[in-house]
């Protein structure tokens, strides 16, 4: 009996709290893991991980902008690989912007994503810091294509990434204008 | 003890279930289906495979006559339905982001499956994905998994044929529909003991021991599909005049690489879902030698494998090092090295990996590989690209700006040649 | 009294996560749809019907799941709510045509938005604030090129897995729930259907069924899951939730 009265405490609690989207209204200015200020022009939904938080318009198999918390000398982009004994990538403080796409492929791959190419690699800002642009096209073992963009930077040996993907034909045109908006616009809090 | 109304209750349900059971979940497969006989004989047993000794035998035990793989089963029968299932499976294996289309590498492979398969080559439809671990699986309506990691860690053809060989014979001997089958009279049995031992009152620890008995018989029963599909790997070896050591070789290899990359798991699901490594090694040996001395010439084909496929180590390469831990690709990559093909690519590949990895002395171990590497035959140009990095990181800013030039000279159009210059007026 | 307490919290729990839930979701561009000699096209149905065997091993049926391919779109047909509506079904082009890489990249999308709204517009703890219940997702484009292809002016992707439990597996569940009074779970029916609109790209109505009842081996019975996998469909006759 008790058993059963926790399962139907647990089933509330699942039916009525702890969602794992909050929503990023639009057009105001918003602290995103305490390193980016960002205004918006439309709603998002947002959802934190141990490393990074991130974005979605429809769902992050359509969309995702991602912002990852500031890696420190010697740390990895990502500490919880999702389903693989791969390490994610390590930052190291004197790092170029020629070491950033092996940083860009291992996050992705780590992420699960497969056949990434980068097709472009373009120098670019990430607030007040010379960043690194990579365009990129890439896929999952089972769904539909994939294309997106990243800006990373090292500012004051930490590195700072940003990383926007969506599905290409039909999502990319819808989401990344905003996106790119938001990426070229915001603001570095340190 | 039960009162004499529960006794009879419990003799009825029993009774009822059996009686049900028996009809409605195997025996119509077997009577309104296939029959097993259809199948032709039994799998062997570990102790039947062990007691042959000379080459007629061999031979003898594995007739690739009456065989009827690729016949597309009746739709009425279990078969009908793994089918049906198949070809649902095979819709994502075609569409998957993993596939390589490249139609000359393509055509290579699907060349030396219709060797292999013969007969039955029109049945199989090839599918090479980029996945960094040795594997390869034929699926019963013929869909043909060939991963990267294995046309990378093959020697020669003879060692790629070997594993496709294993492949095939569960193909050949219908493993999966086999297999399936014994899983439910397995668990049906199982079922009604716990049903009977709950109603019985049998002592608790009896349906755990069912239980294992049930996982035990299943797992042997997939032991002995893997022992018959060596079996006829190595007959199909023979037929097409391949080196017969190859698939000992295939296994010892990955036997090595798991022991070095201090893994033998996920890294390596060809053993690890067949267990007895050593042992299954030990038996394709013996067979091996039995039947080599009656096959005059025999054919490793390793010019024309590495023809085909150096073309696409480095890509195959990129992605074993992305995705794997740093020991499980060191240890590929040693094992590569040992073989010395190309050994330009592979020490610059390992230079990689240290450049890469978390290690404070990473770059330094990096640059021993990258001389080496330029040293060798075939390293890629990006080699310079990767030594300038490494030495930018040690602070040595002359020589990094020298192998920048060099880069820049060799691959003036690279992706990235506009930031390495910007690099390079950032050091001057 | 133990066991009645057993019962009613049994009672009391599904009555509350199965609840009144509407299966269907409408898009706020639905009202907009006219009713009235509509070409769908129909997209090669996913359906697949398996026979659970008494140790819970799940057999995959061909006969069964081809036959419920064709009740369950004459069932469609038949049906008197959807008489002013012309279904048109898309056959699987052949392998490795233009045709089936483009159909393929429909569906692959379509999986992957489904997969989204299932996971999104259903389960409560993954709720999108930004859509919150609300049918809000595209096929863009592919739409578009679909209705060139086809010149239907809506798309139907219908996806059913169907298990049913071996005779053996009924007996098995009957002793068990008399004697131990445990549930063993049987045949389960989960699948969705949507509508997706190929002028606008807007995936119109979705419905989402996961339940222990329906039966696609017969005719008879199909007319109860087309009822169910179509609940609230908006190009109805008499749409009822339009």
């Amino acid at each position: 009996m008790r058993k059963l009265l926790a399962f139907l405490f647990v089933s509330c609690l699942a039916l009525s709290g702890c969602a794992y989207y909050s929503l990023i209204p639009q057009g105001g200015s918003v602290n995103v893991v305490g390193e980016y200020l960002v205004k918006t022009d439309g709603s998002w939904n947002s959802r934190s991980y141990s490393d990074s938080v991130a974005w979605t318009k429809h769902g992050p198999r359509l969309d995702g902008l991602m912002f990852f918390t500031a890696t420190e000398d010697g740390k990895r982009l990502m500490d919880t690989p999702f389903m693989s004994e791969k390490k994610g990538p390590t930052f190291k403080k004197g790092m170029t912007f020629l070491e950033f796409p092996d940083l860009l492929n291992g996050v992705l791959a780590s992420l699960q994503f497969v056949d990434v190419r980068i097709t472009k690699m373009t120098p670019s800002e990430l607030g007040d810091a010379k960043a690194l642009r990579m365009d990129f096209t890439m896929k999952t073992e089972n769904g539909p294509n994939l294309k997106g963009f990243a800006r990373m930077a090292n500012k004051n040996d930490r590195l700072l990434f940003i990383l926007f993907y969506s599905e290409e034909s039909t999502y990319y045109p819808l989401v990344a204008p905003e996106a790119e908006r938001i990426t070229a616009e915001l603001r570095l809090l340190k | 003890m039960l009162s004499g109304k529960w006794q009879f209750r419990l003799f009825f349900f029993l009774a009822a279930t059996l009686a049900l059971s028996a009809c409605a979940d195997d025996k119509k497969y077997f009577e309104v289906g296939l029959k097993d006989s259809e199948l032709g004989k039994p799998v062997m047993t570990e102790a039947q495979t062990a007691s042959i000794f000379s080459a007629p035998q061999i031979l003898e035990t594995y007739r690739l006559e009456n065989l009827k793989p690729a016949a597309r089963p009746s739709k009425e029968t279990d078969e009908g339905g793994y089918w049906f299932s198949a070809d649902k499976h095979e819709q994502l294996v075609r569409t998957s982001g993993n596939l390589i289309k490249d139609e000359k590498l393509n055509a290579y492979v699907k060349g030396i499956i219709c060797r292999l398969a013969g007969p039955y080559c029109p049945g199989i439809r090839l599918y090479i994905m980029r996945i960094p671990q040795l594997n390869a699986n034929v699926m019963a309506n013929g869909t043909t998994q060939v991963w990267s990691g294995l046309l990378l860690r093959s020697r020669d053809e003879a060692e790629l044929a070997a594993v496709l060989g294993h492949e095939f014979g569960h193909y050949l001997r219908r493993h999966t529909l086999q297999s399936q089958r014994h899983i439910i009279e397995q668990t049906n049995m199982a079922t009604l003991y716990t049903l009977g031992a709950f109603l019985g009152g049998a002592p608790a620890g009896s349906v755990d021991l069912m239980n294992m008995a049930t996982n035990s018989s299943i797992l042997a029963f997939s032991r002995n599909h893997e022992r018959e599909a060596d079996g006829y790997g190595l007959r199909l070896l023979y037929e097409n005049k391949y080196d017969l050591s190859a698939p000992s070789e295939v296994w010892k290899r990955a036997i090595d690489e798991g022991k070095r990359a201090g893994q033998d798991g996920p890294l390596n699901p060809y053993s690890s879902t067949h267990p007895p490594d050593l042992e299954r090694q030990a038996e394709l040996k013996r067979l091996a030698d039995v039947l080599s001395p009656t096959l005059i010439s025999q054919d490793k084909g390793r010019e024309r494998y590495l023809e085909h496929i150096l073309p696409h180590r480095a890509s195959f390469l990129e992605v074993e090092i992305t995705k794997n831990p740093q020991k499980a690709s060191l240890a590929l990559l040693d094992i590569l090295i040992e073989d010395g093909v190309r050994l330009g690519e592979l020490y610059y590949f390992k230079g990689e990996v240290f450049r890469r990895s978390a290690k404070k002395n990473g770059a330094e171990e990096a640059l021993k590989f990258y001389k080496k590497a330029i040293e060798a035959e075939g390293a890629p140009v990006e080699v310079f690209r990767s030594m300038a990095l490494a030495e930018l990181s040690l602070q040595k800013k002359e020589e990094a700006k020298r192998n920048f030039d060099i880069y820049l000279q060799k691959a003036p159009s690279a992706s990235d040649a506009q930031i390495v210059r910007m690099q390079m007026e950032a050091l001057k | 009294m133990v066991n009645r307490c057993r019962w009613a919290t049994i009672a009391l729990v599904s009555a509350s996560l199965m609840g009144c839930q509407q299966t269907f979701r409408l898009s706020e561009k639905t009202l907009a749809l006219s009713r009235v000699n509509q070409k769908i096209a129909v997209m090669p149905p996913d359906v697949e019907l398996s026979e659970l065997t008494m140790g819970g091993v799940k057999v995959p049926n061909a006969v069964w799941s081809e036959q419920a391919k064709t009740y369950l779109l004459d069932g469609i047909r038949k049906s008197p709510a959807f008489k002013n509506l012309d279904f048109v079904e898309i056959q699987p082009p052949p392998q490795n045509t233009p045709e089936d890489r483009f159909i393929l990249s429909v569906q692959k999308l379509h999986t992957a938005v489904g997969d989204e709204i299932m996971l999104h517009s259903y389960n409560p703890a993954y709720t999108l604030p930004t859509k919150g219940a609300k049918l809000d997702w595209s096929m863009g484009p592919l739409a578009k090129e679909l209705r060139h292809r086809t010149n239907a002016k809506h798309a139907l992707f219908i996806h059913v897995n169907d298990t049913y439990s071996s005779s053996g597996r009924v007996a098995y569940a009957i002793a068990v729930a008399i004697f131990a009074g445990v549930a063993i779970p049987g045949g389960q029916q989960q699948g969705f259907a949507s509508l997706v609109d190929l002028e606008t790209g807007d995936v119109v109505w979705f419905n989402n069924i996961a339940r222990n009842a329906g039966d696609l081996r017969s005719p008879g019975s199909v007319q109860e899951t087309v009822d169910a996998l179509f609940a609230g469909f908006p190009l109805e006759r008499d749409c009822k939730s339009c």
